[in-house]
This record gives C-alpha cells, structure tokens and sequence, in this order.
C-alpha cells in the first residue's frame, strides 16, 4: 500500500472510531470490517510457456479488507460507504447516498458510486457469494472488481402484486475502458460520455418453499475510441464507437426448512462493442455462468459452477493474486475477442462458525482455452495455453453488524 | 345528465367501500398476528411474516415480503433485535404510509446484560431478551401496543378495537388463573433448553431452566458443552429437554442416551406445533406439555 493510500486508510479508520465512540451510540451507523485471506496452488504458466514461480507452490495471499458503513441520514435517506484494499490499493467500492422514501411511484433515487444493477449477481459483494471469485463471465464483460460506477440511479416498484421493480441509471462509462491515457487500452476513450443502463426483474414465489426471480438488463454506451495500434499521427485519430450489452438473470431457490436450501442461479450476457484497429469493425460475444449451490445443517453449503467467457482469460499478470485468476487489462482484450472463449469449472464447500462472522471456503478450480483466433489474442503467440487448475482455501471473517440476507 | 349521475354513485360507491375497507397488517411473528386479530377482529387483515416453525433470529428478506408491507396499512414488529430483518423489509417496501408499532414498548426486559456486549458471548441481543410473549401476562402489554396502533391507523374503529381488547384481556385474566393452577402441578421443575426461549416463560410458571444446548446464544452445539451438560442433568436429574422445533434433534438426542431424559419439541410461537393454534393454546401447549412431563417422571 503506497503511503498516500495508508494514510488515507488511518484516517478512515480514525474516523470510524470516532463515529463508534459510547458517546454516540444512539445515532451511530452501522460499521463492520471484513478481511479475506487466501491460500492457494494451481499449474499456471507465464506468457512464454514457463512455469509460473507460484507453479505448484503454497501461496498464501491477504486479498482483501474491506470497511464498510452504512446508516440513516434522516428519516428518508441513508448512505452506504464501503472502502477496500484490493492488493497494494485503496479503492471506494461503494459510496452512495438513496432516497427511499417520500418519491412517488415508490420509487427511490440513488447517487454516487455503486455496484450497477446488472444481473442479480453483481450488486452483491464476492465475499457474500458462495463460492470464491466473481464468475469469469462476469469479470471480463462487466468488469473483474464487478460493474460498479459512479452516476444516478432511479428504480421504483410496479403497482402489481407481485414484486417487479424497474431500475435505470445514468451511467460515468467506466466500464468501456477507464483508462484516461487511450494509448494503454485496446477500446480506450478519449472522451467520456455517460453511458445508460436499465435492469428490470420480477420476483415470483413457487408454492409454499419456492421463490424464483427472473430480471433482464440492458446497457448502451457510445463513446470517442482512439486508434489502439500504430504510433505517431497514425495513433490520433477519434472514431465514435457504439458499446451494447444486455443480459437475463435466473434465480430460483427453494428452501426445506430454515438450515435446508437449494439455489438454481444463472446469467447469460450478451455484449457487442464496435472496434477500431486498423479498420472498423463490430464485435459480438457472450459470457454466461450459471451455478447449483445446495445448503444444510446451518453452516455448510456445497456447489458446482459452470462458466463461459469470451477471450483468454489470462492469469499471468502481476497481479494475479488479486483473483483466481485475474488480469484486469486482459480482461479488456478479452471482452472485445469474438473467436476464442474461456471455459471454468469450479466446484465449491464452504463451512461458517457462525454467519459469516468465520466461514471458511475450499474451491477447486479447471480452466480450459479454446483458442481458434490466435490474432484476437493480447500476445498472438499464446497458443501453447493449456488447460490450468487452482486450488482456492479462504477465509473470511466479518466484524460488525450482520444483517439478513436478501434473496 | 344520466352520465354525471352515474359517475356520482360510483364515487359514492367507491368512497363508502373505501371506509368499510379492512386494515391490512403485516407482523413479524405469527404470535404478534395472533393477538392483532383478538384486537382487529373482523377489522383487520393479518399476515405474518415470522412462521411457527421458523427460527425468527433468521428470515431472509424477501421481495414478496416486501410487497406485502408495501400493500399494508400497519406493522407490528418484536422488537429487541430479533426481527431486525423487518427493518430491511419495511425500508424495501417504500411505504410511505405504513404505520410501524415496536410491540416490546413497556415490556419489563430480561437477561439485559450489563456492562459491555460482544462477539465472544455469542449472538446476544443487546437490548435483552426478546422472547417476551411466551410470558403470557405480557399478552395484555402486547394488546395494548396492538391497540394503540391500530386506533393511529383506523380511528374509526378505535371503539371496536377498544372492545375487542377489553374481551382478550378479560380472557387472558380468566386463562392466566387457570394456567397459574396447572403450574402448581410442576413448580419448580427444572429442564434443559436448547436456546434461550424461555426465560419469561420460567418467570411465570416458576420453572429454573438449568442449562441451555447452546454453549451461547445462537452458537451450535460442541462435543465438550455436550458432555458438561450430560454431568449436569445426571447430576441433577433432570427429565426434561426443552426444544423449538426449527432446531437439530442432533446433541439432545445425545443428552436422551446419555441421561434418560425426555425431548420435548414445543411451540415457541403460535403455530410452533399443530396444537398451538393462537395464542391461548400455544399456552395451553406448553403447560400440557410439562405436566405430562412431571407425570412421566
């Protein structure tokens, strides 16, 4: 962690114990820390075909802190801020203020930044997902941190019976290339435009035990794309550049008694994103993922996951430990890849002492590459990639208020 | 001309449904629910989020509860930190409307603990122990809280309302002399309990709960607390294990090889067991229950 980021976190954390003092306990909000350790082997391989230094070794890796507080403002508002360390870095995850209530049309109005409202997945933080890692679908179409922004967001309840809720935001963009600097980024933008996004989903209970939620999203973008290759004047030129997404969402869960449940959970997402290399193009691909996650006995649970991504997924970067495995600048690369795809198996456990207060996780992982477009490829001569495996134990532990979990 | 009369007596119509339109309410358990439709009577709409057989420390917070809450008129919430879940649910049903009654308000608390409260005694609540209805005198506080908010949120009724209080108190009284009577019968009789439930209830019928499965609230059973708790009920000869039936028959199965004892799965809440149908039978239930006990004993 740079001295900048320690010392922004002191202050953080200062500010935290202020806020927490007995004195101020009728108004305080509610505060919690939740750390997420890592150790982990797998058969990876560097860019050249050699074996990776952490090849077959025990690697052990303190991935994450993550800070959160969250409380009232008044009778009508309450704000949401969550700080992590993601490796070396200092990073907002989540800082928002909502309106929730007093708007018409039971509608609610959410500014700042905030995981987006595409899919179902997304808007919940890894560390309350089942298993271990966003899914890879997930981290190269939408983001490998998640799809979080900075804008306006407006979502309100339809008049039916049935839950359905409506969810539209005006978007920063970052999502098509954050990169201020074009030349570091395949699709990198010159100049930002906000872009769109909408999620709709209904929520239908299945008998007495049953429930099933059902949402479709949509994103829309159009933004200045930089010539990606060639130097000097051959590396000026502008081009508007259309970006689309859209994506369904399944989730259906059925639970035998309070310790005893079953979850069918899946996403499908669609991408299309115009191009400009040496000539312009249209790409289009997808990503989808979909999981069984059967839990019992209160504290254990145990999954399958099956997982599609378009590209390579490569996870030789430096910053590797981040996630299994994670390349966040190829995963720019890889969402503009229409030929080759990434396939992950994972098959997942994980125990709790209690809630997630302790919980531990054991992931195994099988990674294999189709790779029928060496061209696509962020270095072309990566054809000798052959399927890799991982094995993830991690333990989280969360101090601090637990709430209930949504569906 | 014909045009505006009918229009005039379908608003008519409309606005005399309207007064004679029920209240709708949502409570956090089925015993809250249970005493809304002794006060609401014919009045009211009650559902309840909270199950008999549920364990009320864990509910998810689901869309459909949401709506629920987003069409009702009034929530009656426990209180003392064991539904904290409903203030998700409430929050999430942007009712702007929704009249919100914590039922623990007057309630004499027990088990709040003093000094600093932590993680390491397991999931306690702060605030004290929130399993006040299963004292069944507090029934009448509870009414009272019922009524109370349901005068706010349908004035027009409060006479009714005011009635329908006055019948369930004075059969609470009537009932309490006769549960009072039976509880002679097993005074001072000492049983295991898996969770913390019954703390009022022990304060009412003078019964000494000796012992919890739970090494701590809400923590799971261990092999060593299992094996300190069987020393205890040898020890102390007791007959009688208490469990709610949303918890593992696992470690008091264990106590009943090891010890002799009797399982006992009773209703915590209304609906709890088939028999505890309202809140008069949930007490009827339980006293049943214990003295069989004795009998068997």
């Amino acid at each position: 962690m740079s001295t900048k980021n320690a010392l922004v976190f002191a202050v953080l954390l200062i500010i935290i114990i202020v806020i927490a003092g007995p004195a101020r306990a009728l108004i305080q909000p509610d505060i919690s820390a939740i750390g997420d350790f890592r150790a982990y082997t797998g058969n990876w391989k560097n860019l050249d075909g050699a074996k990776s230094p952490r090849n077959g070794n025990l690697n052990l890796s303190f991935k994450e802190l993550e800070l959160a507080i969250a409380g009232y403002l008044n009778p009508f508002a309450k704000a949401w801020v969550t700080v992590s360390t993601p490796g070396d870095g200092l990073e907002i995850e989540e800082a928002y203020a909502t309106i929730f209530k007093g708007l018409p049309l039971k509608s609610e109005i959410r500014a700042g930044k905030f995981l987006v409202d595409f899919g179902k997945l997304n808007t919940n933080h890894v560390h309350a997902y089942p298993f271990i890692d966003r899914p890879l679908a997930q981290r190269v179409l939408i983001g490998s941190d998640g799809f979080k922004d900075q804008g306006i967001n407006w979502n309100f309840l339809l008049p039916l019976k049935l839950y359905s809720k409506v969810s539209l935001s005006v978007l920063k963009g970052d999502i098509f290339g954050a990169s201020d600097t074009p030349e570091n980024t395949l699709d990198g933008r010159n100049t930002k435009q906000p872009i769109v996004n909408g999620h709709w989903n209904v929520f239908v209970p299945i008998g007495e035990k049953g429930d099933l939620d059902v949402g479709i999203s949509g994103l829309r973008g159009r933004y200045k794309g930089k010539y990606a290759y060639g130097t000097g004047d051959s590396a000026s030129g502008f081009h508007d550049l259309n970006a689309t997404m859209g994506g369904v969402d399944v989730k259906y869960k059925i639970r035998w008694d309070d310790y005893t449940s079953l979850i069918l959970q899946g996403e499908l997402i669609a991408n299309r994103r115009d191009i400009f290399t040496d000539k312009f193009e249209t790409r289009s691909n997808f990503g989808a993922f979909g999981f069984v996650d059967y839990r019992f006995r209160k504290r254990y649970n145990i999954g399958f996951m099956i997982d599609r991504a378009p590209g390579i997924y490569d996870n030789t970067a430096d910053d590797y430990e981040q996630n299994i495995p994670d390349n966040k600048s190829n995963s720019l690369t890889a969402a503009l890849d229409d030929k080759n795809s990434t396939m992950a198996y994972t098959i997942f456990t994980g125990f709790s002492l209690l809630e997630e207060t302790t919980l531990f996780r054991l992931m195994g992982q099988y990674i294999t590459y189709n790779i029928s477009d060496p061209s696509r490829l962020v270095d072309p001569t990566m054809t000798w990639k052959k399927p890799e495996f991982a094995v993830v134990l991690q333990m989280i532990w969360s101090m601090g208020p637990h709430k209930a979990h949504e569906f | 001309m014909k045009i505006l009369t009918v229009f005039l007596a379908v608003t008519i119509l409309l606005t005399c449904g309207n007064s004679f339109a029920k209240v709708k309410a949502v409570t956090s358990s089925s015993d809250l629910a249970s005493i809304v439709k002794e006060v609401g009577g014919d009045n009211v709409d009650v559902t309840s989020i909270g199950q008999g057989k549920s364990n009320l420390h864990f509910v998810e917070m689901l869309p459909s509860y949401m709506i629920k809450v987003s069409q009702a008129d009034i929530y009656f919430k426990v209180g003392l930190a064991l539904d904290q879940w409903a203030a998700g649910i409430i929050d999430g049903a942007r009712n702007d409307k929704l009249v919100v009654v914590d039922c623990s308000d007057g309630i004499d608390i027990i088990d709040k603990p003093s000094g600093k409260v932590d993680a390491s005694m397991g999931d306690v609540h702060p605030e004290g122990n929130p399993h006040y209805w299963l004292d069944p005198r507090n029934g009448k506080i509870i009414a009272q809280n019922i009524l109370d908010g349901l005068t706010k949120a349908d004035p027009g009724n409060g006479a009714k309302y005011r009635s329908n209080f006055d019948n369930f108190t004075k059969r609470l009284d009537s009932a309490w002399a006769v549960w009072s009577a039976k509880a002679e019968g097993f005074k001072g009789i000492q049983i295991i309990s898996y969770h913390s439930s019954w703390a009022y209830l022990a304060k009412a019928f003078n019964i000494q709960v000796a012992g919890f499965i739970e090494p701590k609230p809400g923590i799971e059973p261990t092999a060593s607390h299992t094996a300190e708790l069987i020393n205890l009920v040898k020890k102390q000869d007791i007959k009688v294990i208490f469990r709610e039936p949303y918890f593992s028959n696992r470690a008091p199965n264990a106590l009943v090889k090891e010890t002799g004892a009797t399982v006992y799965t009773v209703p915590s809440s209304v609906g709890g067991t088939d028999d505890a149908r309202d809140f008069f039978s949930l007490f009827d239930t339980l006293i049943n229950t214990l003295l069989k006990a004795v009998a068997k004993s």
